[in-house]
This record gives structure tokens, C-alpha cells and sequence, in this order.
């Protein structure tokens, strides 16, 4: 499983915090937290949500240079805008491994010149199963999209294994339909492109109800016995890494379920 | 390394149960490094004598077991290892000829008729054969006239019953009556095991010994071996 570790997200008012006031070692604490917890790669998203696209290029430097000073891990730049990844990745010039997050099929060109941002560098990138209608209600249209994605991707340069394709996921408190299209997406990707990854975000599917990291947790567990081999998730949770541990175990992708006893031993499943 | 290191670094890998380079180990961070394939072949190129490799590979294996006993080793961890010691005794295999240094015996296991559980038979036959036994496994739901017909063709000094249901355990007992009216009672020790069986059943249908679980199992037959000696 890869974990892509999602806590610097500007989106989240204690990073748009520590971004606006340069607070480093805040940053730092939650790159070095969600490293050692057990993230293969530190999510880094600086959109504030200011709408300035200067100031959101020079905080996401700014992350990138915290990152590449206190982990080892690879990095994800993660805009809603390509120009902001570019200049990241500019920025970053590859000194460190890192993928894009992220691309989807709304407009023609800017997939395109995400993509491109992509074969520079030689990176992964997620791609998301959205176009110009939204996200489609249903699993095949969302698969025909990754289609898209993908011969535009292949055409650019990139390798299958370099896509990750995220199925998306609508909140299940407005359609309780929406756990098995995403489930459904995901096998179908699976089963399309077998060197593709998968890789997505839990927190909507819980939106609107209750205990939400339970909701979450097993969704995840749910999604991992449907394919999905990465998420973009918090490692700090308990219940996360349980759900990850629990999912690869009973899928047979533990050899010897040593991780799962690695686990036990370190005490992760004493809460 | 010398001869002594090599056969401590075999134990040491058999321990954490490191098959080979692809493998993470016990601890998860032996990736790259040889393991206990790798190992014995590069002890064998060295002049190490297989049958040292394998000494030292079941000593490995006490080890483990009393890991297992402990609680610090699971089901998994005893696999691991005992899967190392069977794809390293393949090695040894034709070494061990050239030395002239004989198996341990042969052993015929089954599941007896009407059950069709494998997972413990399965395991104990890993044990054994990484503990140099040469194992025949008959399978699942085999009748006591098959069974005996393989222990009478293979010659073997040992036959493990297996049966997990209070209803199949009773079939046991069919095996060791067909195995004293062919006259082979007296030629192979019985040893049963499984989740309902327990010493006192094994001394009511007349077996040679019941084991708890595999590493017992391993015991017994040592236990036999050193009273025949």
C-alpha cells in the first residue's frame, strides 16, 4: 500500500495557519509525524483559497523547502492549478522523488499541460475520473474517463504504472449507491490496466454523518479488498493504518502477515 | 567467513525466517541481504559439509519453536522459518547423498476419512521435512485401506493421523485395527494430532503418541528416534 500522507493541506485551517505565518516548525512537525507514522509520500497543498496564484506558488516553495530539510520521504505538489505545480516542480527541480496531484479530464488543454509537467519530470501523477459534466453518477462512465486519461497520458510519454487513478467518491449520507460506484470504479480500473494504481481521498464518503474515521476506516478496508493499492489519508490515525493493516492482510498481500505482526508487536492495535 | 560463521549466520537467518534476498525477514529490513538460500549455497561453495548445515538449521528450528511456545512467534513466523529450512534441505538434497548422510525416515500423513481439514497436516508437514523427515502426504478424507496400502509401499517408520471433528477422530482408530490385522502394527509409530484428539484418546485407540501441535510433533519422534538408537 502506498500512503500518501495528507495533513498539509492548506484546506485545513491549522496549515493555512502555520502557511500565512510561516510557522516552519508547525510544518515541520506534521511532515516528520505523518514520516513516522509510515507515509511513503508527504502530501503538500498550499491553496489557502485566497485565489492568489503568485502568493500559492511561493508558499508551496516554501513547503517543498521544509520538506526536502526534515524527511527523507517522497513528495506530492499538490495544486488545483497546473501553473502552481510547475513552478513547484521547478522549484523542487527532482531533487527529491515526487508525483503530481493532480489532473483530470474538465478541459482538453489543461490536462494536457498537466500531463506534459509530468513526462518532464518523469513523476506519477493522479489522475482524477471527473470531466467537463462533473462526476459521473456511475461506475462505467467514470472508467471511460481514466480511458481518456490514460491515452492522453501514454501519448505524452508516461507509463501505465506511473497513473493513479482516483475513482472519486460522493458522500454516502445523499446516495448510499455511492460506496459501491466507487468500489465498482475501482475494480473496473483494476481489471483495464492492470499496471495502473489507484489511489483517492476518504473523507467525503463520510460527510454529513457520525463517527466519520469509522466510516472511513472501513471504507478504506473495503476499497483495498476492491483493488486499491494507495490512499491519500492521515497515517497519525489509528484507525487508518489498522484498516490498511487489516486490508492487505486478508487480500494475501502480507507474505507471512508479517506486517500485521510487526503491528501487534509495535502496539498498534491496542486502541 | 569461516565454517562456524556461516552455519551461525544460516541459524540466525532460519530464526528470523529470511528465505532469500526478495525477503524482509522476521523484522522487516532484510531486504537485499542473503538469506537462508543464498547462504547455504555460498556455505556448500566454501567446503561447509551439509550435513553440519543441517544440524545447525534444526537447532534454528528449537529455537523458533520455543519463540512459538513463548507466545513471541505466531503460526506465520513458524511457517516462515520452517519454509526456509525446506527450500534449504532441496540444496542439501544431493550433498547430503555425496556424504552419505541418510534422511531422518520417512513419514506417510493424511487426514483421516470424512474430514477434510489440511491446515494443521499441512503445517506438521513443513515442520517435518525441515527437520529432514522425507514426507508422503496422502491428502484429505483418505480410508484406512489406503493409508495402510502407503505406509506397506513406502515402507514408512512413521504415520500421522490427522482429524479435526469429534466424528472423523473415531476413524483413527479404523487405521491402527487394519495396520494390526496387515502385521504392519509392530513396523511404524502412530502419531495423531488435531483439535479434539488428545493423549488419553491416543492411548485409548492404542497410537504411539499424540501431539499438541507441530513442534511437539518434531519432539516425539526425536524422543523416538534417541530410544531406538
Amino acid at each position: 500500500m502506498i500512503i500518501i500522507g495528507e495533513r498539509v493541506n492548506a484546506t485545513r485551517k491549522s496549515i493555512r495557519a502555520a502557511i500565512e505565518a510561516h510557522d516552519a516548525p508547525a510544518i515541520r512537525n506534521e511532515i516528520t509525524g505523518q514520516a513516522d507514522a509510515g507515509a511513503d509520500y508527504i502530501d503538500l497543498n498550499a491553496g489557502t483559497g485566497s485565489g492568489d496564484v503568485e502568493q500559492e506558488k511561493r508558499d508551496l516553495c516554501w513547503l517543498v523547502d521544509i520538506a526536502l530539510d526534515c524527511t527523507e520521504k517522497k513528495l506530492v505538489l499538490d495544486a488545483a492549478e497546473t501553473e502552481v505545480i510547475a513552478h513547484a516542480a521547478r522549484h523542487l527541480n527532482n531533487r527529491r522523488e515526487w508525483m503530481l496531484n493532480s489532473v483530470n479530464a474538465e478541459s482538453e488543454p489543461d490536462l494536457a499541460a498537466g500531463l506534459a509537467v509530468a513526462a518532464e519530470f518523469k513523476v506519477p501523477v493522479i489522475a482524477l475520473a471527473m470531466d467537463q459534466t462533473g462526476i459521473p453518477d456511475n461506475s462505467p462512465k467514470r472508467i471511460e474517463i481514466c480511458g481518456r486519461i490514460h491515452a492522453a497520458a501514454l501519448e505524452k510519454g508516461l507509463a501505465e504504472d506511473q497513473l493513479f487513478f482516483d475513482p472519486l467518491v460522493l458522500p454516502i449520507s445523499a446516495d448510499v449507491s455511492q460506496g459501491n460506484v466507487t468500489f465498482e470504479t475501482l475494480a473496473g480500473i483494476m481489471k483495464k490496466f492492470p499496471h495502473a494504481h489507484t489511489t483517492m481521498g476518504l473523507s467525503n464518503v463520510s460527510h454529513g454523518l457520525k463517527k466519520r474515521i469509522k466510516v472511513n476506516s472501513a471504507f478504506l478496508l473495503l476499497s483495498i479488498a476492491n483493488g486499491l493499492d494507495s490512499a491519500i489519508c492521515d497515517p497519525i490515525k489509528p484507525d487508518i493504518m489498522q484498516a490498511i493493516l487489516l486490508g492487505e492482510l486478508l487480500t494475501g498481500k502480507d507474505r507471512y502477515c508479517r506486517r500485521f505482526t510487526r503491528a501487534l508487536r509495535k502496539g498498534v492495535f491496542d486502541n | 567467513m569461516d565454517k562456524e560463521q556461516y552455519l551461525e549466520e544460516i541459524k540466525r537467518n532460519v530464526v528470523l525466517g529470511h528465505a532469500d534476498k526478495e525477503d524482509e525477514g522476521f523484522d522487516g529490513d532484510m531486504e537485499g541481504t542473503p538469506g537462508v538460500s543464498e547462504l547455504v549455497q555460498e556455505a556448500l561453495d566454501n567446503g561447509v559439509e551439509a550435513k553440519l548445515i543441517l544440524e545447525r538449521m534444526s537447532s534454528g528450528m528449537e529455537t523458533v519453536g520455543g519463540k512459538f511456545e513463548s507466545g513471541e512467534y505466531l503460526i506465520p513466523d513458524m511457517l516462515a522459518a520452517a519454509e526456509c529450512v525446506g527450500a534449504a534441505t532441496e540444496i542439501l538434497e544431493p550433498h547430503l547423498l555425496k556424504e552419505g548422510v541418510e534422511r531422518k525416515g520417512r513419514f506417510v500423513m493424511a487426514t483421516v476419512e470424512g474430514d477434510l481439514h489440511d491446515i494443521g497436516k499441512n503445517i506438521v508437514i513443513t515442520m517435518l521435512k525441515g527437520d529432514g523427515y522425507e514426507v508422503r502426504d496422502l491428502g484429505v478424507g483418505v480410508d484406512a485401506a489406503d493409508i495402510v496400502t502407503a505406509v506397506k509401499e513406502s515402507g514408512a517408520q512413521y504415520l500421522g493421523l490427522s482429524a479435526l471433528l469429534t466424528t472423523t477422530m473415531v476413524h483413527m482408530k479404523d487405521v491402527l485395527d487394519l495396520l494390526e490385522k496387515e502385521g504392519l502394527r509392530d513396523k511404524v509409530k502412530v502419531l495423531i494430532g488435531g483439535a479434539p484428539t488428545s493423549e488419553e484418546f491416543a492411548k485409548k485407540i492404542g497410537a504411539d503418541a499424540h501431539c499438541r501441535d507441530a513442534f511437539e510433533a518434531v519432539h516425539v519422534l526425536r524422543d523416538f528416534s534417541a530410544k531406538a538408537a
